[in-house]
């Protein structure tokens, strides 16, 4: 497998688990704060 | 493929953006309509004693940034009378004479310029931004 493949993998990788966050964080903080508010 | 790097970039990814946006989240005041800066931690005080009178609560003037500052009302003015208006994260202060002062969004604000410098306030041309840096 190429440098970049490679690479690309790893940066997919950190995207997903930024996705993840990113999603976890918008339905638990997003409702409670609408709530609280 | 290194499955371990894999797992550590998804890891990083997952903590990164988690603590950045739980750290912006965490920064919105809720601000009720009287103009006072809502408590969210507070708990309600409990009631065990059934003999407790009950307790009146003064509503409590907000100076976030000492005395001369105030959170802006439900509507985003500020007290009658004060003028400058200013941004908590840049810690940039704009008076009537700042051109960006109708469009700014007051986050406090304050009586005077000079409260507004004592509290550690900057011009708003004074390039002395404080924006992105760590609080």
């Amino acid at each position: 497998m190429g440098f970049f493949l490679q690479w690309s993998c790893y940066l997919l990788a950190f995207l997903l688990g930024s996705l993840v966050a990113w999603v976890i964080v918008t339905v638990t903080i997003g409702r409670t704060s609408e709530e609280d508010a | 493929m290194n499955w371990w790097l894999m797992a550590l970039a998804f890891a990083i990814g997952l903590v990164l953006t988690g603590s950045f946006m739980v750290g912006m989240v965490t920064r919105d005041e809720p601000v009720s309509a009287s103009g006072d800066a809502v408590e969210p931690d507070v708990p309600e005080p409990e009631a065990h004693e059934e003999a407790q009178e009950p307790e009146i609560v003064e509503p409590e003037v907000v100076a976030p940034h000492g005395p001369g500052s105030a959170r802006p009302s439900a509507d985003g003015t500020g007290p009658e009378g004060w003028l400058v208006k200013a941004n908590e994260e840049s810690k940039l202060y704009h008076s009537p004479e700042s051109r960006s002062y109708g469009v700014t969004r007051a986050e406090v604000w304050f009586r005077d310029v000079e409260t507004a410098e004592a509290a550690g306030f900057n011009r708003w041309d004074s390039g002395k931004s404080q924006r992105g840096m760590r609080r």
